[in-house]
């Protein structure tokens, strides 16, 4: 049986795909720490969200 | 995920030497009056799966260990002998595998197989230890307050990973807003040293175009068009122009901003400084503050909850109400307090921590400018002190930062070098010293000096358009989780609310057909409330009956489990907790597991031998997947009554010459035997209003009974024109009045008066046809099939059929309308 708090992480990942303010990089990696099994940690996910985005001054 | 097949104990809690069951892979009943060694068993599976016990661990339990005090009182010295061993099926692997743990090493257990996947299922049944409910977990779920609730469903729901997840997120956004505040400062602050440079008043492409062209134009070169990320101001210089780094006139006004900024040191920050000093104070004078501020939310909810002069928070009865909802506005009050000394902390620390970027930010071209003109020492102490600024700028953003820098508040934040306006009047005396530079020059150095600041700006304004999208990304993803996970959990709540309803109407169908439970979910608590006789929704202590308040327990139990497991909900261990229904709603109790759970597995411990014996009549469990204790004591544990182990042990000790020994096991039997089969049938001995009724008065009016019923299956069947069942019923009477009257002959030999002294010279010869003659007459009121004892339905009013648990027996008692 898939855990209530593994389906709310793919549904989380599912929505965020949609979204245009978060990265797909950031969701993959995102996913990828969801699915260590550890508690997620705000530094880690601290740098998740600072991912270089190869934007510019315009 | 798993079933039992069969368990070996010895020397565990109160099994003296050994025990086996055969568990069958089927819901199994264990029944024995209080102390009978019931709990143990449930204690040796508990332990044997997981490694605990749940009786020596929690309220207390202090002192209690399962190593210490779970092998038996005769090995507590030697409790190497004390051990379980499991036999445990894993449907989802078709495979079987033994579990055997020692009580002396709780945490080690050796799996036969060893396999992966087997221990991976044995790990997860590890990680869930609410497959064991006894009666004390019940009021958990039910008359706490909602908060605690909450805490209890969530843990057993394994949700507060959830809630873990929520505020790392949390966390991690506020993290990144407090990233994107500094980033905006530093872009305002070399912004500012941008526009100083270029002498405009907005940093906007039009002006600073019209400024690098004039330049650009007395040097020929290329009049830029556009501002891009690409441009760049001094394109086309040749390079050694471009290494030329000091505007004499950008150079001066460089030294005079931070000069005109020196001036103002001393003041600076004054009043964000001496506020922070007064909070620091006051934290410092009332330490309650910081804890009133964490304890906040609770008393919050604690308050949204006062509904007479009892504490929902930690139960104190108060005088009244109005003293307890008093008390609890102080402590809201003295949070708030806190809550407003949090924020004013935080909001001056970033005041200051802005100034920081502002000072760094002028510091920067003036170290370079000292180090470019020979004044080394000055470069160096400008470099330690922008540093040293560098590292106040973090801890000025939180509260355990501002409360280390309490002495450097105190005695200047700053910490300027103290030459400073010494150091930069003598660098100005020395950079105006110096010839006036050619226009030309003039305009080489401008552009490149130009170029170096805008990109410390584009550097800067890149890191802020990052913190913003990451900012933006961490706010996403927290309101994202907070939006899926409040679904879910809703989504969840209202299917155990849903199951938790159908359950309880299901047991409770004769007078609660229309019951209805709402649990409603927020942030930290979980609402419970039922419908008392649609009177409107109360909290379950309300109206409800203990009784039924029980009966909730029980099925809001049911209800999660099916939630935590689904499917894989294949094992329960209910220790003692069946006696919560009452006995008016046990047999809907037995249907509601059977239709509802086919598939898992109960093991179920009652001290009620009548409840046992419903559980047969409903074909929960039959004789092959139920025992009964009846007695216990520290040197044999329990001591096992069954229908036909105890058969085994009247012969077993008929052939060792105890007569005494089967002479009383046989009387005892057929105590339980008669007393359960008067309720089952209906039987009308003279009534006792203390229950305590003797063998002698019981089993006449169970024969009594019987007869009557087949009685009334021959007039039933006549009725029909079913004439050969009523031959057959007929026989069956035949065959009951042959063995009775045998009984009647040997009744003598099992009665009360003469135990214990006539046997003294009894044979074993002298013995067995009393055993036969018994033996007979019990399998009268039995089937051979599923051998369960025949009970007559409804339990009140006109009987209207004879039936087993599996309907191999089923006489219709009804006669047919006239």
């Amino acid at each position: 049986m898939t855990k209530l708090q593994d389906e709310i992480a793919r549904r989380f990942l599912e929505k965020l795909n949609g979204s245009s303010a978060v990265a797909p990089e950031m969701i993959e990696k995102l996913r990828v720490q969801m699915s260590e099994k550890k508690r997620l940690k705000p530094e880690n996910l601290v740098k998740v969200f600072s991912m270089p985005t190869g934007l510019d001054v315009k | 995920m798993i079933q039992l097949e069969s368990i070996h104990i010895e020397w565990a809690r109160g099994i003296a030497q050994k025990l086996e069951l055969d568990f069958h892979k089927k819901s199994y009943a264990i029944s024995g009056p209080n102390g009978s060694g019931k709990s143990a068993v449930i204690d040796a599976i508990e332990f044997a799966l997981t490694g605990k016990i749940g009786r020596l661990e929690g309220v207390g339990t202090k002192g209690l260990s399962v190593s210490e005090h779970g092998p038996h009182v005769d090995k507590a010295k030697f409790p190497d002998a004390a051990f379980v061993k499991l036999r445990v099926h894993f449907p989802g692997l078709a495979k079987s595998a033994t579990i055997t743990r020692k009580l002396k090493d709780p945490t080690r257990s050796i799996v036969e197989p060893a396999d992966d996947d087997v221990k991976n299922v044995l790990a997860e049944v590890g990680n869930h230890p609410e497959i064991t409910l006894c009666r004390r977990d019940i009021i958990r779920f039910i008359l706490v307050e909602p908060s605690k609730r909450s805490d209890e469903i969530q843990a057993l729901l394994k949700l507060d990973e959830i809630g873990e997840t929520r505020s790392a997120l949390n966390t991690a956004q506020n993290r990144l807003q407090t990233l994107l505040r500094s980033a905006s400062s530093q872009v305002k602050a070399v912004s500012d040293t941008l526009r100083l440079h270029l002498q405009i008043e907005n940093l906007v492409a039009d002006q600073l175009l019209i400024t690098v062209n004039k330049r650009r134009k007395l040097l020929d070169l290329p009049e830029l068009i556009d501002l891009t990320p690409e441009t760049e101001l001094n394109a086309g210089l040749p390079e050694t122009a471009k290494a030329s780094d000091l505007n004499k006139e950008s150079a001066l006004r460089d030294l005079k901003a931070l000069a005109d900024a020196a001036e103002g040191f001393v003041g600076l920050c004054t009043a964000e400084t001496s506020q922070i000093k007064k909070d620091l104070a006051r934290l410092e004078s009332d330490p309650a503050l910081l804890a009133a501020l964490q304890r906040r939310s609770f008393i919050e909810k604690g308050l949204e909850l006062v509904d007479g002069p009892e504490c929902p928070l930690c139960n104190k009865n108060w005088d009244e109400e109005k003293a307890l909802r008093a008390h609890l506005q102080a402590k809201l009050a003295k949070s708030e307090e806190a809550r407003q000394l949090q924020d004013s902390l935080k909001t001056n620390g970033a005041v200051i921590s802005d100034q920081i970027i502002r000072i760094a930010a002028l510091v920067g071209p003036v170290e370079i400018l000292a180090s470019s003109e020979g004044q080394r020492d000055f470069a160096k102490t400008l470099s330690v002190w922008r540093a040293d600024l560098e590292a106040l700028k973090p801890k000025l953003l939180s509260i355990d930062g501002l409360t280390g820098l309490k002495e450097r508040l105190m005695s200047g934040w700053l910490q300027e070098p103290g030459s400073i306006l010494a150091d930069l009047n003598s660098l100005t005396e020395s950079v105006k010293a110096k010839p006036d530079q050619s226009a030309t020059l003039a305009a080489q150095t401008f552009l490149t000096t130009a170029q170096t600041r805008l990109d410390d700006y584009r550097s800067a304004k890149r890191k802020e358009i990052a913190a913003k999208t990451a900012a933006a990304a961490g706010k996403e993803a927290y309101d994202t989780y907070c939006s899926v996970s409040e679904t879910a959990l809703n989504t969840l709540y209202n299917e155990v609310q849903e199951d938790f309803s159908t359950f309880y109407r299901e047991l409770n169908g004769d007078d609660e057909a229309k019951f209805t439970a709402k649990l409603t979910p927020s942030e930290s608590k979980l609402d419970l409330e039922v419908n008392f006789y649609e009177r409107g929704l109360f909290p379950p202590g309300a109206y409800h009956s203990e009784g039924h308040q029980d009966g909730m327990g029980v099925c809001l139990y049911l209800a999660l489990m099916k939630r935590v497991f689904g499917d894989r909900f294949s094992l329960a261990l209910l220790d003692d907790i069946v006696m919560s229904v009452d006995s008016g709603h046990r047999f809907e109790f037995c249907k509601l597991l059977k239709k509802h759970f086919p598939d898992t597995q109960f093991i179920i411990t009652t001290h009620d031998r009548l409840w046992a014996a419903q559980m047969k009549s409903a074909g929960l469990v039959t004789s092959k997947t139920s025992i009964a204790f009846h007695s216990w004591t520290v040197d044999t544990g329990p001591l096992v009554e069954s229908n036909e182990s105890i058969w085994r042990e009247i012969d077993q000790a008929l052939t060792k010459g105890k007569v005494e020994v089967a002479a009383a096991a046989l009387r005892h039997h057929l105590e339980y035997v008669s007393r359960h089969l008067a309720d089952q049938l209906g039987a009308q001995p003279r009534f006792c209003a203390d229950g305590d009724y003797e063998l002698g008065e019981l089993m006449p009016s169970v024969l009594k009974r019987m007869d009557q019923l087949l009685g009334k299956a021959i007039d039933s069947a006549q009725s029909w024109g079913k004439s050969e069942e009523k031959e057959s019923i007929l026989d069956r009477r035949k065959l009951l009045n042959v063995s009775k009257g045998a009984t009647t002959v040997e009744q003598w030999a099992v009665n009360k008066a003469v135990h214990y002294n006539a046997w003294a010279n009894f044979g074993k010869r002298d013995f067995e046809p009393v055993v036969v003659t018994f033996r007979e007459l019990l399998k009268h009121f039995s089937c051979k099939n599923c051998e369960s004892w025949i009970y007559v339905t409804p339990r009140r009013g006109p009987p209207e059929s004879l039936r087993c648990a599996c309907n191999e027996i089923s006489l219709n008692l009804k006669p047919k309308a006239q």
